[in-house]
C-alpha cells in the first residue's frame, strides 16, 4: 500500500536517515526537473598545437586549434585570440597541459608554464610541467595540471609558455593527435 | 624516420614562425609564415628535406652500434677483468659490434 507523504511541518516530515535504499522501490524515478546541482560538467574543451615548433615560444600565440579528432566541446568552450584564451564563464576551472619535448641537438631541459592574467594585462605562472632528455632518448613528456577560481571572465585570462634550455631543441606538436595540448574542464561555480 | 615539410621548417628558425593554412594537409602551398623570416622556395624546401633525410640515413650505423655496445656498467666490469686476467674480453666486444655495423 502506498505511503503519502503529506510534507507538512511536524512528524509527518522526513527525518534524516529515515529512509534508506531498501525503502525505495526500484520502479520509483525522480523527475530530472526536481533535481538541481547534479550532473556532468557543463564546459569541456580541447585545444592543441598543430605544428612542431624548436626553441621557445614565450607565450605561444599561434598554430592553435580545437581538438578536432573525434572530439566535440561541451557547452560554449574557450574562445582563443592570438595564444590568449578567455573563460565562457566564471567558476572553477581545471586547465591541464600535455607535453612531447625533444632534444635533438644537445640534450636539454624545458620548461611548460600555465600562466594566468587577472588583470587582462599581466601573466604569473600557476603551473608548470619541467621535461628533460638526452639526444640519445630524444623524447620526453610532461603534464602541467591547475585548478583556479576564475571570478572575473573579463580579467582572468590563461595563456601558454615555452621555453627550453638549448635553441635547438623541439616540442612535438601534431593536428590529428593530442601530442602537445590544453584541456579545460569547468568543475563547478566560483 | 622519415622527415618532412614540417621537419624541415621547424629546423630552419626558431620559436612558432611558421604554420599552414590547412594544419590537415601539410604541402608547401598551405606554409604560412608568422614571423620577418622569407619564405623558402619549394626546391629549397625539396632539397633541406632530401638532406635532413641523408643526413639521418648516414648516421644509422651510429644508432645500430648505441644500441649494440654492452652498457657502461658492462664495460667496466669487463675492464676490470680484462686487467686481472690479461685478456681483451671489452676490446673484443666493442670490435664486433664496428664489425657487425660498419661506418658507411
Amino acid at each position: 500500500m502506498a505511503t503519502e507523504i503529506s510534507g507538512s511541518t511536524g512528524v509527518n516530515k522526513i527525518q534524516d536517515g529515515t529512509i534508506t535504499n531498501a525503502d525505495i522501490n526500484s520502479s520509483a524515478a525522480i523527475d530530472g526537473s526536481k533535481l538541481t546541482g547534479v550532473g556532468g560538467l557543463t564546459e569541456v574543451d580541447q585545444w592543441r598545437i598543430h605544428t612542431d615548433m624548436t626553441g621557445n615560444a614565450a607565450p605561444i600565440t599561434t598554430n592553435l586549434e580545437r581538438n578536432d579528432t573525434s572530439f566535440e566541446k561541451i557547452g560554449i568552450g574557450m574562445t582563443e585570440v592570438s595564444g590568449v584564451f578567455s573563460f565562457p564563464s566564471t567558476g572553477k576551472w581545471q586547465i591541464e597541459w600535455n607535453i612531447t619535448h625533444g632534444a635533438v641537438t644537445v640534450s636539454d631541459y624545458g620548461d611548460y608554464q600555465i600562466q594566468l592574467t587577472t588583470n587582462n594585462s599581466t601573466y604569473t605562472q600557476i603551473a608548470s610541467a619541467t621535461t628533460g632528455t638526452t639526444t640519445a632518448i630524444r623524447y620526453s613528456s610532461g603534464v602541467a595540471s591547475v585548478i583556479v577560481d576564475i571570478i572575473d571572465v573579463a580579467n582572468y585570462k590563461i595563456r601558454f609558455s615555452v621555453t627550453q634550455s638549448a635553441a635547438g631543441n623541439k616540442t612535438y606538436n601534431s593536428s590529428t593527435r593530442q601530442r602537445t595540448g590544453m584541456t579545460f574542464l569547468k568543475l563547478g561555480d566560483t | 624516420m622519415t622527415y618532412t615539410l614540417e621537419d624541415y621548417l621547424a629546423e630552419l628558425h626558431t620559436g612558432q614562425w611558421f604554420g599552414w593554412s590547412n594544419s590537415k594537409n601539410k604541402i608547401y602551398a598551405n606554409v604560412v609564415i608568422h614571423s620577418n623570416d622569407l619564405k623558402p622556395t619549394e626546391q629549397e624546401c625539396t632539397d633541406g628535406v632530401t638532406a635532413l633525410q641523408a643526413e639521418y640515413d648516414s648516421k644509422q650505423y651510429a644508432r645500430d652500434r648505441a644500441e649494440a655496445y654492452p652498457s657502461l656498467t658492462e664495460q667496466a666490469d669487463m675492464a676490470y677483468w680484462d686487467r686481472q686476467n690479461n685478456t681483451t674480453t671489452l676490446d673484443d666486444a666493442i670490435t664486433a659490434v664496428k664489425l657487425q655495423f660498419p661506418k658507411l
